[in-house]
């Protein structure tokens, strides 16, 4: 067996997202040297300077061998027990059968932007890119910021949440917790919702809550909800939640959006989405109000299960009134150190 | 820096004159310009190497990094994962191996309690400050190139003395 002849060069069965599309960098791949030199390497005089590590053209091929020779066998028990094995186990097997391939090892190293999320090595790939940064980052700002529990009691997020918001053509995602302004949140954001596990097609409902509206009458903090999305039908190869997807289908938006507006010298406002699975059941409830928003109570009478969460901050600015006017609100109310 | 004047010693004639040179009764240190005061254990070659590399930063003494293009940084990782694959399973075969050896051994040990339990007995009698039996050979991963000594006399024990 040589490059070119094994299962990792055969697509007859396995999809050709399986393989690089460029053919410079393939022959890389599916060569003990580089025929076209390093052609990743952008420029020319690195191109040029570089020389590949001793010894690699002739180990490689023997590497190349034993790994696809496990990987064959891999998929020959997946043949062979195909009605035994339960989705988890064949789950397992696909992706211990391709996690060494170096073509599907070279695109979810430095291709991760068109990742194939049907395959299940790509989706482990991304996964433990995921738990190794962004949900650490995303637990951290959500308890170190109290969204968890002034909101709901605790999460354990099973998908990756990516927030963006469409000011000023400009779509670069909102790291949870960051302090944005009136002009940014004055559109409603764009959702992209990246499942890892091998889950059948669920509807899914997103709410953004805000735990900081100040309640005078009280003496408190009450909930508002900003906006509420439901029944969103989402799957491994359509994540998006986004302007176009909620126009077919006016309906799934339970409360339109109401950008963050916090009053002048009232605290930096905490605006938390949360996504839930419906677990396959549609939601018929049509009357929810906005204020005093019981997030928990909503969420019980759905038994709606939280996957994931984001969060981000929202405070006065210069630009408030301007947002208020757009949305036909009534003038903000400036606080002060001593109530008036 | 020591600053231990004699009484007798003049303050004018401090400078540039050590304690030694004078005959003094009892030994003094004083400040001599240029003077090296420090005590060295090490040659000053190997001193002077040392005090060099201990300007450089950290980072710069480490190995330097390999710097392989995005391809031969896959091929590199396959290299090792292949590596990897191979190890484990030499280790579990081998261990696969031991298991039985062990197995087979217990096997055959309860054969003989049933068979015979007074050779049982005597084969795994105690023996007190003995952690290996005489009779017990080395082990050793290979045979020796002389198995056994035939001709082997023991010394006598005057030849010790």
């Amino acid at each position: 067996m040589s490059f070119g002849t094994g299962i990792w060069s055969n697509f007859s069965k396995r999809s050709t997202s399986l393989t690089v599309s460029s053919n410079k960098i393939k022959q890389g791949l599916l060569n003990a040297g580089l025929p076209f030199g390093p052609a990743t390497l952008r420029k020319r005089s690195s191109r040029i300077k570089y020389s590949p590590p001793i010894g690699l053209s002739t180990v490689y091929p023997l590497a190349y061998e034993i790994l696809e020779l496990e990987s064959t066998q891999i998929y020959k028990i997946l043949s062979r027990q195909a009605n035994e094995l339960s989705m988890e186990q064949k789950e397992e097997l696909l992706v211990r059968a391709e996690y060494h391939n170096p073509e599907v090892v070279f695109k979810s190293h430095f291709q991760t932007n068109s990742l194939d999320r049907t395959q299940p090595v790509y989706r482990r790939y991304l996964r433990e890119k995921w738990e190794n940064h962004d949900k650490m980052l995303l637990m951290q700002r959500l308890e170190s910021l109290h969204a968890i529990p002034d909101t709901l009691s605790t999460l354990d997020p099973r998908c990756d949440v990516v927030l963006r918001f469409p000011h000023n053509n400009v779509h670069t995602t909102v790291e949870p917790g960051q302090l944005l302004s009136s002009n940014v949140t004055k559109k409603p954001p764009s959702l992209e919702v990246v499942e890892f596990d091998p889950i059948p097609d669920d509807l899914y409902t997103v709410l953004i809550v805000n735990p900081d509206t100040p309640d005078l009458e009280n003496d408190t903090f009450s909930t508002t909800l900003h906006w509420a999305l439901r029944n969103v039908p989402l799957s491994s190869s359509d994540i998006s939640i986004d302007a176009l997807k909620l126009q077919e289908c006016p309906e799934r938006e339970l409360v339109s959006y109401l950008p963050p507006v916090p009053d002048k010298n009232a605290p930096v406002n905490r605006l938390v989405v949360w996504v839930f699975r419906q677990n396959q059941k549609e939601l018929t409830d049509s009357e929810v109000a906005r204020e005093f928003f019981d997030i928990r109570g909503f969420v019980a009478q759905h038994s709606l299960t939280a996957v994931g969460a984001h969060i981000w901050r929202s405070g006065w600015d210069r630009n408030v009134p301007n947002v208020r006017d757009m949305y036909g609100l009534p003038k903000g109310r400036v606080f002060h150190r001593v109530r008036r | 820096m020591f600053k231990t004047y004699s009484s007798a010693l003049p303050q004018s004639l401090s400078r540039g004159l050590v304690g030694a040179t004078r005959q003094t009764p009892t030994p003094f240190i004083q400040f001599v310009r240029g003077k090296r005061t420090k005590k060295y254990d090490l040659s000053p070659a190997a001193q002077k190497l040392i005090t060099q590399l201990s300007v450089l930063s950290a980072s710069r003494k480490q190995p330097k990094m390999l710097k392989l293009c995005p391809e031969d940084f896959v091929k590199h990782n396959t290299v090792q994962e292949a590596y990897k694959l191979i190890t484990r399973k030499r280790k579990k075969a081998e261990n696969e191996k031991l298991k039985q050896q062990y197995e087979s051994m217990k096997l055959a040990c309860e054969d003989l309690s049933k068979v015979s339990p007074e050779l049982f007995e005597a084969a795994n009698k105690r023996e007190v400050s003995k952690r290996f039996s005489l009779e017990l050979r080395v082990p050793t991963n290979y045979p020796p190139n002389v198995p056994w000594y035939y001709d082997y006399t023991p010394e006598s024990p005057e030849d010790k003395k």
